[in-house]
């Protein structure tokens, strides 16, 4: 069963349409890349995976239940986010990381942080540093390790990279990929900024799990 | 057409009205300083003679007419005369509010209700305590004084708290995708929001009395009575205007957070979102 599926999914938001008949389908293990150009949609398609925004019912599902049938927290928790841009909170990385579970009561262990750090390729070192000191490919990380400390599962992760260049697709989608492909979760979705087959890709590329995460 | 007696006892009753104004001309030679103002603003070109004329017509009129209105409720002692002019100051103080709040979905509403209880909330403790009486005389000034005060934080919670939630949505969003309830997203800008509006009054409750005297204060003395008669009810009234400030202050910041997000936990786009790609 798809890990994460939508059917026919369309989205109007302030009058304009942003989505059209989406239809894609994710298999466990599976990563899985979407390419295209700035504006067309990618960001909203993954802000719907998690109701950030609002999909119409029976269009999005999460193995196999529809997502807008579920607890919209509990969904969050389950669907790991890394946003373009991720903000951190104020506090140490190791507060960044904890925040999730915090929210459930629940403390994270330092054994627990270093791990999380290790898996996202940074120094566990960096756990008591002020989140906010951190570089912007660091942040990146710190945000994926954020996304894992909450066992969500299943994890979209998205991601989208700016690579000026005509020879970046590739590097562009390996690092969609790095960041879709969170260790410890069932499946990934990555985007990229880029127009399809511009470098042999095609919609809906799926890549296998590698060693990613290198920027 | 008109019954000619009737009409009598209107001219009467103007002409009783207009002798209570014993003060008018103590009144016109204050005008004097208004007139000095217009002509410092015609030799400096700010350009601001005909809003002197506006601003001194429109407060002499307005003052004037509310005069005969208390003046009415005062003889009458009504406490639902009392109450009815209670209620048209709150939806007044409601829409000019609303109208700063421009940022924050249905802003007229929440200040309504925002200043409107909050108002309602710190006149009842006074009057639950006997700190005052429910009579025209004191509820009325003392209500437009936490009016006032109340509708000033209402504003202050609106805009404050719809451009922090607005330039901090990728800050919230994140909050939100790792499972936060949007009360728990937007705690530091509900926190902000009520702090901002409240450091100002606690602030002049600080050095009251030190920069200038208060308006209730500055009246009592003018009007004959002594000094510490006037300071007395001047620290209840300082005392109930942080009360007012608090009780508008918190539910203004829980509606307008309330207003920002959907109950599925989504802060609405009132711009674009923070997009990820």
């Amino acid at each position: 069963m798809a890990v994460i599926e939508t059917r026919h999914l369309s989205l109007v938001r302030g009058g304009n349409e942003v989505l059209r008949d989406v239809s894609l389908a994710i298999e466990p293990g599976e990563i899985f890349i979407l390419i295209g150009p700035s504006g067309s949609g990618k960001s909203s398609l993954l802000r719907c995976l998690n109701r950030l925004e609002e999909p119409a019912p029976g269009t999005v599902f999460l193995r196999g239940e529809d997502i807008t049938a579920m607890p919209v927290i509990t969904l969050r928790r389950r669907v790991g986010m890394v946003f373009q841009l991720p903000a951190m909170f104020p506090g140490t990385v190791a507060d960044n990381i904890a925040y999730g579970p915090a929210l459930r009561g629940e403390a994270l262990s330092d054994a627990r942080i270093a791990e999380l750090l290790d898996m996202v390729m940074l120094s566990p070192a960096l756990a008591d540093r002020p989140a906010t000191e951190l570089s912007g490919g660091q942040v990146q990380r710190v945000a994926v390790a954020r996304a894992l400390a909450n066992e969500s599962g299943s994890a979209a992760a998205g991601r989208a990279n700016v690579c000026p260049g005509p020879d970046c697709d590739a590097r562009r989608r390996a690092n969609a990929a790095g960041t879709a492909r969170a260790p410890g979760s069932d499946a990934g979705l990555g985007v990229a900024r880029g127009r399809a087959g511009a470098a042999g890709g095609r919609p809906g590329a799926v890549a296998r799990p590698g060693p990613g995460g290198e920027d | 057409m008109f019954n000619a007696s009737l009409l009598n006892d209107l001219f009467n009753e103007i002409d009783v009205a207009l002798s209570s104004l014993t003060d008018l001309p103590r009144i016109g030679l204050a005008l004097a300083l208004v007139v000095a103002a217009a002509l410092i603003s015609r030799w400096q070109r700010a350009d601001l003679e005909k809003d002197l004329a506006v601003a001194a017509a429109r407060s002499f009129v307005q003052l004037i007419a509310i005069g005969y209105l208390l003046e009415l409720i005062f003889n009458q002692d009504n406490p639902l005369w009392t109450a009815a002019l209670l209620s048209i100051m709150i939806v007044i103080a409601a829409r000019t509010s609303g109208r700063r709040g421009r940022n924050t979905p249905s802003a007229t509403w929440i200040a309504l209700w925002s200043i409107g209880l909050g108002s309602i909330l710190t006149l009842g403790v006074l009057v639950i305590f006997g700190v005052f009486e429910f009579t025209p005389q004191a509820i009325i000034p003392i209500g437009g004084m936490v009016i006032g005060n109340a509708m000033t934080v209402a504003s202050q919670v609106m805009d404050r708290m719809a451009l922090d939630l607005t330039e901090q949505r990728g800050l919230i969003e994140s909050r939100l995708a790792l499972g936060a309830t949007s009360r728990e997203a937007s705690h530091q800008q509900f926190r902000r929001a009520l702090r901002s509006a409240m450091i100002p009054h606690i602030d002049t409750t600080k050095t009251t009395g030190l920069i200038k005297l208060p308006g209730a204060m500055t009246g009592m003395i003018l009007a004959g009575a002594s000094p510490l008669e006037a300071v007395q009810l001047q620290i209840i009234v300082m005392y109930m205007l942080v009360g007012a400030v608090a009780f508008t202050g918190l539910i203004a910041a829980y509606l307008t957070y309330r207003a920002f997000f959907t109950r599925a936990h989504q802060l609405k786009a009132i711009r674009q979102p923070g997009a990820a790609g």
